[in-house]
């Protein structure tokens, strides 16, 4: 009831807005939010007639479940308690329902960029659930995909009009020459999926190679494995046609080959490609009053691409008046260097965070590795990443707006690399506290461990929306601490303590910070190993300085302990294990 | 005496007059006068037999027609199909005189066989339009409603279901092959007397070859309407009718699944929608009138034909354009008969070019890049005849035809001659019994070269049949029901094996039994010219 009550107060905004009216929510500085990635097909089933094709099995992971726009507006009193502010929703559009046993959950393989998954919803729904979010102060970013389309074609390498997978080679490398190795080696083919070939995938004929392979496109409109849309995707010309990657360090291949699974790799540098992007991902923002894009596989798609497409999509948008839209993209790398790259003038407003992810938060959290990564990894932010706001973006550097994330749908959970759930409310702790903004997996929250890719993507709803875990809470607690220290989200940022001991030392796993912001102060202490209590002090009994004055009281907000920094401002707490600290000036400590 | 021939199709009085009656109306014997003082052939009624010309003989047809084995070409199967609408209209208007109601109707024919080798007797024949003695199960059901109207209006709705193939009996299989072979109504005497208007499907046809199974000249189905009318004192009927017809093939039709606007399920979208328009008109003149004992008729017939380019897809982002494409039939009709004799003959002749070729409902050849029928044609010759005297009679019925696909191909299978002749001369013992022999020869010749023999394909099958029947309505060649014994041996020379293919047995039996029991009727339907 609540539902369909919510839904008529928000009948008026809907047709207001896509009477293009100017009712967008704007974001007024994008660190104090919260983001929560979801899944929509895994987060919640609000409306039975979308059921299609579901698989009820509890195993099978990798197939439709049911999820819905309607269940996101069903469980916006769930978010809200947990403290989320803005929501990361899968991709929208239409989907290759099927294929190879899989189903097209997630929303990846796309097929047609101007059209709603059915799955999801319908159109109407998707703005009520926006507008819905909208009501409650949550922002809705939308996942879009730019580098690929699902399996829209296949290569005729053998031209013989249908999808094949064979055996070819053993040809004569040189038939007149009785030295000539007999034959070339027998390889697999699959037309499906075939290897990279920098020259663009061969046919090839009992005799040999026979030139560029066609590519056809499949016509199964029951599963919507069709010629894809908009129309400039039915062009051949509009694909890079080299296969699929084999050796990720080929820079080539990542910008230019398939995405494994067959996902037929996009021409960015196509022109009429280019426009067309800038068009249905800007129009659906209109459509929808989005407040965010998180981009898929930015290192797949050269730099020239992203900066042309961000900036004319800041272009358009800005002139319909949306502003502080914030873009920001996935290059799933460890390599700091390389996630940095997407983030100097004229390209992302931030990334996802993923050296830190493995150096930190795997590395630290999960398996007791040094603190000192943290150092490590921050000492190389200014080089990394960009440093000035971009053009019509969010108005902050990406430096200072870099998206923290523990886990996510492609990596195996947290507690699946570590099971300790004190281990996991650590890590939360560092994500809600750190610089930059939080990105936190559905699931997480209800100690959700699974394994790899779909091992990762369970329903939520077999936690019942439980709010009375210990993780739920935590980061509800996490979050608000957030919201109501204006330093943990907007401070700056500097280390007080990091350490490269594991053991049994004094500051194993000692990670400490503090942040200020216009006269706002907060110290974090974490303790981030699981064998000992530890303190901010060395071996050596050198104890960590802090910001604050000597003689400030600071008050944990976790335990309500007190402690006054020493007079050479130095300040020395014990943290239990996986326990975090949160301590604000006794005259900033705002009543709960 | 009340006017009770209207059809186009003329001759059918003879016809009439030997003995296609109704289950439950007997003609008089040898043409006398009837209870009511008319002729009995000029009688209303619906049980009685066509009025409307000799030749016509009661004898409906399936659509598929028994082809020769190996399948002749598509155009040329497409003569054979349908019931007879002989007299149609005229004569069911005949039958509305003096009432009004609901009538029922029927044509059937159905029998039991072996091949006396274990199996089901089945046809045997090579040629498109084949003797019809080992011929398939097939029956309709009729439902009319007939009203008398003011004055001489009257006005007729007409609904024939037809049944083909293997029977639940036969197969176990609890569903049977039906079809919607009429469903019309028609006015008489509308506007002006002896005009009539019909709207809807309909048969469309005219005299017939009944030992051949086959309607030489008009033979048409098609959805869509007519105007005929007589004049000249009933000497001269003239019939125009204007048809579509759009078979559900890819030639004429195409419709492709796509991503719906909403929803999970496909939408279909047709792509190629080219219905084809034929045009039929026939004149045909009675030389001494309708209604005579000894009469003579000629008729002239025509057809148009009429497809619109089209485009259709081959495969996404390939499409192929079919052309505008059309034909013609020129056709005459000379019969002649001899009420007193219970004799009749007709002799047919026609020519087609292009669509006119072909079947209405069927698909023209494709041959790699024909596409269109241009270069196709069909002439053919045809003769019906029957003989009566005393407790003897004989049937006649021949054809020769001479094909050519559309294609520019020399030596082509789609490009023959072909032909067959069929005679029944019977016997009656008594007025109840009989015998009847039939003899047959069937040919054909294919300008395409035989791989093994280096000649010419061709072929040739002799059929000798015996058919002892009993007729409960009494003598008449065309008298019915019949119940019947069959036998029929079919001997094939070396070439109408070699035309089935070797895993055929057919391919190496040059003798094949057909022996069984089996039943033919005809009542007061539309098929056979009412």
């Amino acid at each position: 009831m609540v539902v369909r009550q919510h839904q008529l107060r928000v009948l008026t905004p809907v047709v207001l807005a896509s009477l293009g009216l100017g009712l967008f929510a704007c974001v007024d500085d994008w660190r104090d939010e919260v983001i929560y990635q979801m899944l929509v097909d895994r987060f919640a089933n609000g409306d039975p007639g979308n059921d299609h094709r579901l698989d009820p099995s509890p195993t099978s992971l990798a197939r439709f479940k049911g999820g819905d726009w309607q269940g996101v507006i069903d469980q916006l009193d769930y978010l809200e308690e947990l403290g989320v502010t803005a929501i990361w929703i899968s991709p929208i559009v239409l989907n290759v329902d099927a294929d190879a046993g899989f189903d097209g959950y997630h929303g990846y393989w796309q097929v047609d960029l101007e059209r709603l998954n059915p799955h999801f919803g319908d159109l109407a729904t998707l703005r009520t659930m926006i507008q819905a979010c909208h009501e409650r102060g949550i922002k809705v970013v939308l996942d879009i995909v730019t580098n690929h389309l699902g399996q829209v074609f296949y290569y005729d390498i053998n031209r013989n009009g249908r999808p094949d997978e064979f055996l070819a080679g053993g040809y004569p490398t040189n038939p007149g020459d009785p030295q000539a190795p007999a034959g070339t080696p027998v390889t697999r083919i699959t037309e499906y999926d075939p290897d990279w070939d920098p020259r663009g995938i061969q046919s090839v004929t009992s005799l040999g190679e026979a030139g560029p392979a066609p590519i056809r496109f499949f016509d199964m409109p029951e599963i919507y494995r069709v010629p894809p849309r908009p129309v400039v995707f039915q062009r051949p010309e509009s694909y890079n046609l080299r296969g699929k990657v084999t050796d990720w360090n080929d820079r080539d291949q990542v910008v230019l080959g398939d995405f494994p699974g067959g996902l037929k790799d996009i021409d960015t540098t196509n022109l009429e490609v280019r426009d067309e992007m800038v068009r249905v991902f800007s129009d659906w923002v209109l459509k929808l009053d989005l407040d965010g894009f998180r981009i898929d596989t930015l290192k797949h798609v050269e730099h020239e691409f992203w900066q042309d497409f961000s900036r004319r999509v800041r272009e358009r948008l800005s002139a319909a008046g949306k502003d502080n839209f914030l873009m920001f993209g996935e290059a799933f790398d460890g390599d700091d260097v390389l996630v940095g790259s997407y983030t100097f003038p004229g390209e992302m407003d931030s990334v996802f965070y993923f050296s830190q992810k493995f150096q930190v938060y795997d590395e630290v959290f999960a398996r007791g590795g040094p603190t000192a990564n943290v150092q490590r990894l921050l000492d190389q932010r200014a080089t990394n990443y960009g440093s000035e706001p971009q053009e019509l973006g969010i108005g902050i550097s990406p430096q200072e707006a870099l998206i923290n994330f523990i886990d996510n749908h492609d990596v195996p959970r947290f507690l699946w690399r570590n099971a300790d759930p004190r281990a996991l409310r650590a890590a939360i702790s560092y994500l809600m506290t750190q610089q930059g903004i939080p990105c936190l997996y559905y699931g997480t929250e209800q100690d959700f461990a699974g394994g790899n890719d779909p091992a990762n993507r369970e329903p939520l709803w077999w936690s019942g929306y439980s709010r009375d875990g210990e993780t739920f809470r935590w980061t509800s607690r996490m979050a608000r601490w957030r919201r109501t220290y204006p330093a943990l989200r907007r401070g700056d940022f500097n280390l007080r303590w990091t350490t490269t001991r594991t053991g049994d030392e004094i500051d194993a796993g000692i990670l400490a910070f503090d942040r200020q912001y216009e006269g706002q102060y907060a110290l974090v202490v974490i303790n981030a190993q699981g064998n000992h209590p530890s303190e901010t002090r060395s071996p050596e009994n050198t104890a960590m300085t802090v910001g604050a004055a000597a003689g400030t009281v600071l008050v944990d907000l976790v335990t309500g302990d007190r402690f006054t920094v020493g007079a050479d401002q130095t300040l020395v707490v014990e943290v239990d294990v996986f326990g975090t600290r949160l301590l604000v000036p006794e005259d900033q400590v705002v009543a709960e | 005496m009340p006017v009770v021939t209207r059809g186009w199709v003329t001759c059918a009085v003879l016809a009439a007059a030997l003995g296609s009656v109704g289950a439950y109306a007997q003609p008089p014997e040898e043409g006398l006068p009837s209870e009511d003082g008319q002729p009995w052939y000029e009688r209303g009624g619906g049980t009685d037999a066509p009025d409307d010309g000799a030749g016509t003989t009661p004898s409906p047809e399936e659509e598929e027609p028994a082809l020769a084995v190996p399948t002749p070409p598509a155009g040329e199967t497409a003569p054979t199909s349908s019931p007879s609408e002989t007299s149609a209209p005229s004569a069911a208007a005949e039958a509305t005189s003096n009432r009004s109601g609901f009538f029922f109707g029927s044509y059937g024919r159905i029998s039991a066989v072996s091949n006396l080798r274990g199996g089901l007797g089945r046809e045997s024949d090579i040629v498109a339009f084949n003797p019809r003695i080992d011929e398939d199960l097939y029956f309709e059901l009729e439902l009319r409603r007939e009203d008398e109207l003011v004055g001489n209006l009257r006005s007729r709705i007409v609904a024939t279901v037809a049944f083909t193939g293997e029977f639940f009996h036969l197969d176990s299989e609890f569903d049977e092959n039906i079809a919607v072979r009429n469903l019309f109504a028609e006015v008489q005497n509308a506007l002006v007397d002896d005009l009539s208007l019909w709207v809807g499907s309909r048969m469309w046809r005219g005299d017939d070859v009944y030992l051949l199974n086959f309607w030489p000249l008009d033979n048409l189905n098609t959805v869509g309407g007519g105007i005929d009318y007589r004049a000249l004192d009933e000497r001269l009927d003239l019939r125009l009718a204007v048809g579509l017809a759009r078979p559900d093939d890819p030639f004429h039709r195409q419709v492709d699944g796509t991503v719906a606007n909403s929803g999970f399920l496909p939408a279909d979208v047709v792509i190629l929608d080219r219905p084809r328009t034929t045009v039929a008109a026939k004149a045909t003149y009675f030389l001494f009138g309708r209604r005579v004992e000894r009469g003579a008729k000629i008729s002239l017939y025509a057809e148009g034909h009429f497809l619109p380019e089209g485009r259709r897809n081959i495969e996404f982002g390939i499409t192929e354009v079919l052309p505008r494409d059309g034909g013609y039939v020129l056709g005459g009709q000379l019969g002649g008969w001899d009420v007193g004799n219970r004799a009749f003959v007709n002799l047919f002749f026609k020519w087609g070019r292009g669509l006119g070729a072909y079947n209405p409902l069927g698909v023209p050849f494709r041959v790699g890049g024909v596409m269109d029928s241009s270069r196709a044609r069909e002439a053919l010759v045809a003769l019906s005849a029957n003989w009566e005297t005393g407790p003897f009679g004989l049937q006649v019925g021949a054809y020769y035809r001479n094909f050519r696909d559309a294609d520019p191909n020399v030596f082509d299978r789609n490009h023959m001659a072909e032909g067959a002749v069929n005679l029944r001369p019977h016997v009656w013992v008594g007025n109840h019994a009989g015998l009847s022999m039939d003899l047959s020869y069937q040919a054909l010749q294919m300008s395409a070269l035989d791989e093994v023999t280096g000649k010419v394909v061709r072929g040739g099958v002799t059929k000798i049949g015996f058919i002892p029947f009993y007729s409960p309505f009494g003598r008449g060649t065309y008298t019915r029901p019949h119940l019947r014994i069959i036998y029929a041996a079919t001997i094939r020379d070396d070439g109408a094996q070699r035309l089935y293919p070797f895993e055929d047995p057919r391919s190496r039996q040059s003798v094949e039994h057909f022996l069984g029991v089996g039943a033919e009727w005809w009542f007061d339907s539309t098929s056979y010219g009412f």
